[in-house]
């Protein structure tokens, strides 16, 4: 019974922590191979922007046309 | 008995989260293979990153929007020879900071948009000058696509977020702003319109012969379609990856979903879409030096938004335009040396 009741207990802690995980965002992966390669713009206006790479997507305040932002 | 239901409950909400599709997605009546001809150009430019094409009688009009001198280069169709290039890239007055688009007339009158001049600039296609610049009002904040509703009035994507769309007339004065963003999603008052309009940023293609504006989002698979002629939306639809998602950082939207659509041509009964569908989470993983940039999927739609035909290209492209007259498309491959691809709808 002391089992069974372990068991319900992992289970719902499980489940509580999948929930608030999906709301928030995660971390993202960067490669070693992105960061040590890759023209990476901070912006001056917001630090906390990196812009990296060639491609298509607007970079907040900044000149120029990249891959990705985060 | 209370313990065992809750239980229950909590599962029941785990399979939800994991599994739930809030849109259904497009259903196609034909879904086809499209194997492309590349259109070998004689004595090629180096194109960094093609992203625009426009066909006017025999020339092709390139936009390149990562241009290293020049953003535009003509080419002759069918010959595929080089002819000139234009809209050399700088700082001086009549140089461009950053091209996002170019448009052509029915005369030939080239139109580009400027988002860092905040201009759209007009060349004459007598005399091949650059004769007329037209300076955007500063409340547009930032332009990052256009269409020619007539040689007077254009419209232009909000960046603002207060409403969808601006007409523009040729003082570069806003006439009149259209519409809402038609996000189902916003729950939180707090993040500014602003942020919410980044992310939506879409691109857009007007017919003025019937009157509808196509509008596609480059960060979810959202489409838009609205007529302009009664100002009026014709239907808005949502692909299974839909809306754009975000996170608000500093008042900035950061992507965190996909990239969608890169393009859109409507034509006389007809919208094409180009859409990539690849997620942030792979980009970032991917060996930047090694991997493909574009979209391989042309998704067609009716003017009233019925799906029709969904295919799926051998190469990866960022634009194309329609000759409805030969049905063909010809896209931009930014992945290999021969640059130009042709397709047989």
């Amino acid at each position: 019974m002391k089992k069974k009741h372990h068991a319900y207990l992992i289970i719902v802690t499980m489940t509580t922590l999948l929930i608030f995980s999906k709301s928030k965002v995660k971390n993202q992966y960067i490669s070693e191979i992105l960061l040590s390669n890759i023209e990476c713009l901070a912006t001056s206006e917001n630090p906390n922007i990196n812009c990296f790479g060639l491609g298509s997507v607007d970079c907040p305040k900044s000149e120029v046309k990249v891959l990705l932002y985060f | 008995m209370i313990l065992h239901s809750c239980i229950f409950i909590l599962i029941s909400i785990f399979i939800q989260c994991c599994t739930s599709k809030p849109f259904a997605g497009f259903q196609f009546a034909e879904e086809r293979f499209l194997p492309g001809k590349v259109l070998s150009v004689q004595d090629s430019k180096y194109l960094r990153y093609p992203f625009r094409i426009r066909q006017s009688d025999s020339l092709l009009y390139i936009l390149d929007l990562h241009g290293p001198d020049y953003y535009c280069h003509t080419l002759t169709f069918p010959e595929m020879r080089q002819n000139s290039s234009l809209a050399l890239r700088g700082n001086g007055p009549e140089e461009f900071l950053s091209i996002e688009n170019i448009r052509l007339d029915s005369e030939g009158t080239l139109y580009l948009l400027d988002a860092n001049n905040n201009t759209i600039s007009i060349r004459n296609p007598l005399n091949n000058n650059f004769n007329k610049r037209i300076h955007l009002s500063k409340n547009l904040i930032r332009c990052l696509d256009f269409a020619l509703i007539n040689d007077s009035l254009f419209v232009i994507p909000d960046y603002g977020g207060k409403c969808r769309i601006n007409i523009v007339d040729d003082s570069g004065n806003i006439r009149r702003q259209l519409f809402k963003i038609p996000t189902k999603k916003r729950q939180d008052p707090n993040i500014p319109d602003i942020v919410l309009a980044q992310a939506w940023r879409s691109f857009l293609d007007y017919n003025p012969d019937n009157g509808v504006l196509a509008m596609v989002t480059q960060l979810g698979q959202v489409i838009e379609i609205y007529n302009l002629k009664t100002n009026e939306i014709i239907n808005i639809l949502y692909g299974k990856l839909g809306e754009p998602e975000f996170a608000n950082q500093g008042d900035y939207a950061i992507p965190t979903g996909i990239m969608g659509y890169s393009d859109v041509h409507v034509g006389k009964d007809k919208i094409y879409t180009l859409f990539w569908g690849t997620s942030f989470k792979d980009i970032r993983k991917e060996n930047p030096y090694n991997r493909i940039e574009g979209g391989n999927i042309i998704q067609v739609f009716s003017l009233d938004g019925t799906p029709l035909i969904q295919y799926t290209l051998d190469k990866h492209i960022t634009g194309f335009s329609i000759d409805e007259n030969r049905n063909t498309l010809l896209g931009l491959d930014v992945n290999h040396e021969q640059q130009i691809v042709e397709y047989q709808l």
